[in-house]
C-alpha cells in the first residue's frame, strides 16, 4: 500500500496546476504546510513516542523569521531564510527540547502546549513583532540561484511541493539511519540503551531540534503563501491540526502529507459554509477521537507481546 | 519596588495561583485516577464564568458562583459520557483523548462565542469584598484577598474528601493501583464519573469566583488552561499536595512577572518551568505523594 502511495502522491502532486484552479492550488500548497507540521509530529511520536502539542511554537518562529526577513532584515534569498528559519527555531527549540524530553508522554505534551502559548501571548504583546496585528506586507523573495518567480502561485505551489518532499525524504532517510534506529530503541527501553553507553538524553534533543527545523520550514512556507504573519500561527489549532492529522494518517509517513492536503479542502469547506467553523473542527476531532482511523491508525507500536492488564481493566469496565 | 507594592504582589499572586489550583486539581485527579488528559478545563473555566456574569443583578453573588459551579460539572459529565462512549479506544490512549478533549473545548468555546457573543464580560464584586482593605497599613484589594480565601477553603474541603473520607480513599486506592481496587469489588465506572464531577465542579467554581476579576473573555479558555498545565507538570501529574505547591509558585511568578517586565511576563513563567524541570523532571514532590 504505501509503495503504491509515493508514486501516486509524486503524480497528483505534479498533476495538480493541470487540473485545479488558481484558489484550489493555493489551498493544496496551504495543506502542505500543515503536513509539514504533521510530519515533524509524526516524527517524535512514532519514533519515540513523543505526543507534541506545542510544534505552532517552531511553526510560527519560522513564519515570523520568514516575515521579518522581507519586512524588515531586506533578505532576498528564500534559501537562506529558510536556513534562517531553522537556526532561530533551533535556538528557541533548545530550552523547551532540554526539559520535554527528560518527561514523560503526559509531562511532554503539557510542556511543549504551555511553551507554545507562552510564546503565542509574548508576541500578542510584543511590538517589535507586530503584536496582536501581526506582520503585515509580507512579500515572496527571490529564489537566490534559480531563476524562478516565486509570486506566481503555480510556480511557488511547486516550490512548496519540492520542498517538502525534500522534507519528506529527509525524515524518511532518518528513520531508516541507524540515528533513527537509536531513537526506535531509546522507545522500546531507555534504560537498556542507557546502559548500552549510549547518551540518550542528547539523542532525545537532537531528535526534537531536527522535528522543530522541520515545522519551521512549514512555518516559512505558510507566511509567505498566504503573505501574513499572526501570533495565531504559534497557537494551539496549528498544533492539534498537525496531531490530528497524524492520527487520521497513522503509520504512513506519505499519508500524512495527503490527509493534511484532504484536511485544508475540508476546513475551507467549513468556514465557507458557516462562522462557525471552529465548532464544526472540533466535532471533527470528536469524531476521529472516537471513530477508527485508517486501519488501526492509532497502533503507534507493533502490538505489544504482553497486553496491558491495566488498560484491559479500563476496557472491560465500560 | 517598595515592600508595600511586593505585599500587593504577594496578595494577588497567592490568591491566583490558589484559583489556579482549584482548575489543576481537577486536571490532576483525573488524570490521577483515569489516567484520562481532559484539556476541556480551560473552556469549561471560560463557559462557566460566562454563567457566572449573566447573575450580575445586586446580591446575587452567591447564585452566580453556584451557578458556574452548576456548569462545570454539568460540562465535564458530558465530557466523560464522551468519552465513555469508547471508553475501550478513548481510555487506554492519551493521543485519542487529547484529540476529544480539545475538540469539545472548541466546540464548548464556541458555544460560549454564540451565546455571550464573544464580548468580555464581569461579574460585580459582591458587597462584602468589594473595594479596598487596609491591613497592617498596607492597601488590598478586598475581593482578591476574598477570592484567595475562599479558593483556599475550597482546597481544604477537596483536602478533607480526599484524606478523611471513604470516596477520598477509594480515588486515593484507584490512583496507586487501580487492579486492586476493582478487585476488591469497586467499580471503577462511577468512582471515574464522580471524579469528573468533580473536577468540573472545581473548574466551575474557579470559573465562578474569579469572574470579578478575571472576567470572561474569549482566549480566555488557554490562558488559564497553560497556567493550570504548568502547575500539572510541576507538581507532577497526579499529585494533589505538589499541584498545592506548585499553584503559589505559579501565582506568584505571574503576578511578579507581569509588574515588573509587563511585556516580557512569559520569560518569568518559562524560567520557572525550564529550572524547576531541570532541577526535578518529576515535579516538586517527586516520587512522594
Amino acid at each position: 500500500m504505501s509503495r503504491l502511495l509515493v508514486p501516486a502522491a509524486v503524480v497528483a502532486g505534479i498533476g495538480a496546476p493541470f487540473v485545479l484552479d488558481v484558489f484550489q492550488i493555493g489551498l493544496v500548497t496551504r495543506g502542505l504546510t500543515w503536513g509539514l507540521v504533521a510530519l515533524s509530529i509524526w516524527f517524535l511520536l512514532r519514533l519515540l513516542d513523543q505526543p507534541s502539542f506545542g510544534h505552532a511554537a517552531f511553526f510560527g518562529t519560522g513564519a515570523y523569521v520568514a516575515g521579518l526577513s522581507v519586512t524588515r532584515w531586506q533578505q532576498d534569498n528564500v534559501f537562506v531564510i529558510l536556513a534562517l528559519a531553522v537556526l532561530v527555531t533551533a535556538v528557541v527549540a533548545l530550552p523547551i527540547a532540554l526539559i520535554a524530553s527528560r518527561l514523560d508522554s503526559i509531562g511532554f505534551l503539557l510542556v511543549t502546549l504551555a511553551f507554545a502559548e507562552m510564546l503565542r501571548s509574548l508576541a500578542l504583546r510584543w511590538r517589535v513583532l507586530g503584536g496582536s496585528d501581526g506582520l503585515v506586507g509580507v512579500t515572496r523573495p527571490g529564489a537566490g540561484p534559480f531563476g524562478i518567480d516565486l509570486t506566481d502561485p503555480v510556480t511557488y505551489f511547486y516550490f512548496a511541493l519540492v520542498v517538502t518532499a525534500a522534507c519528506v525524504t529527509g525524515l524518511w532517510l532518518v528513520r531508516r539511519s541507524s540515528f533513527g534506529g537509536v531513537l526506535v530503541a531509546i522507545r522500546e527501553s531507555e534504560s537498556r540503551m542507557r546502559a548500552l553507553g549510549y547518551h540518550v538524553g542528547a539523542y532525545k534533543v537532537a531528535a526534537f531540534l531536527l522535528s522543530a527545523a522541520v515545522a519551521a520550514v512549514g512555518g516559512v512556507l505558510n507566511a509567505y503563501l498566504v503573505r501574513f504573519v499572526s501570533p495565531d500561527d504559534l497557537g494551539p489549532l496549528v498544533s492539534a491540526r498537525g496531531l490530528v492529522i497524524v492520527v487520521v494518517a497513522g503509520g504512513l509517513l506519505t499519508a500524512t502529507v495527503l490527509v493534511a492536503v484532504l484536511l485544508t479542502f475540508g476546513e475551507d469547506l467549513a468556514s465557507s459554509h458557516t462562522e462557525h467553523w471552529l465548532a464544526v473542527m472540533g466535532a471533527l476531532y470528536v469524531a476521529v477521537a472516537l471513530l477508527e482511523g485508517i486501519r488501526g491508525s492509532l497502533a503507534r507500536r507493533p502490538s505489544a507481546p504482553v497486553p496491558d492488564p491495566v488498560q484491559r481493566v479500563a476496557g472491560e469496565a465500560s | 519596588m517598595s515592600p508595600a507594592q511586593i505585599a500587593l504582589q504577594l496578595a494577588i499572586g497567592l490568591s491566583f495561583g490558589l484559583l489556579l489550583f482549584l482548575l489543576a486539581s481537577g486536571f490532576t485527579l483525573t488524570f490521577g485516577l483515569a489516567r484520562f488528559v481532559n484539556l476541556t478545563h480551560g473552556s469549561v473555566f471560560l463557559v462557566s464564568a460566562y454563567v457566572a456574569t449573566s447573575f450580575s443583578g445586586r446580591g446575587s453573588y452567591g447564585v452566580a458562583v453556584l451557578a458556574a459551579g452548576a456548569t462545570g460539572l454539568l460540562l465535564s459529565v458530558v465530557v466523560y459520557s464522551l468519552a465513555r462512549l469508547r471508553w475501550s479506544r478513548v481510555g487506554s490512549d492519551e493521543l485519542v483523548q487529547v484529540l476529544l478533549t480539545f475538540g469539545v473545548l472548541l466546540v464548548f468555546a464556541e458555544g460560549g462565542r454564540v451565546l455571550w457573543e464573544g464580548l468580555p464580560r464581569s461579574l460585580p464584586e459582591p458587597g462584602f469584598a468589594s473595594g479596598s482593605w487596609q491591613i497592617a497599613g498596607l492597601t488590598f484589594p478586598g475581593y482578591r484577598l476574598f477570592m484567595g480565601a475562599a479558593a483556599l477553603a475550597i482546597a481544604a474541603a477537596l483536602w478533607w474528601l480526599q484524606e478523611r473520607t471513604r470516596f477520598g480513599a477509594m480515588v486515593r486506592a484507584g490512583v496507586d493501583d487501580r487492579e486492586m481496587l476493582e478487585a476488591v469489588g469497586i467499580s471503577a465506572g462511577p468512582l471515574f464519573l464522580a471524579v469528573f464531577a468533580l473536577s468540573g465542579l472545581l473548574a466551575g467554581l474557579a470559573g465562578g469566583i474569579g469572574a470579578p476579576v478575571l472576567g470572561a473573555s474569549m482566549g480566555q479558555e488557554y490562558t488559564v488552561l497553560v497556567l493550570a498545565f504548568v502547575i500539572v507538570v510541576l507538581g507532577g501529574p497526579g499529585n494533589l499536595k505538589g499541584a498545592f505547591l506548585a499553584s503559589l509558585v505559579v501565582g506568584l511568578a505571574d503576578a511578579f512577572g507581569k509588574a515588573l517586565m509587563p511585556t516580557f511576563a512569559e520569560f518569568t513563567m518559562m524560567g520557572l518551568v525550564v529550572l524547576v524541570l531541570a532541577w526535578r523532571p518529576q515535579g516538586i514532590m517527586g516520587g512522594a505523594r
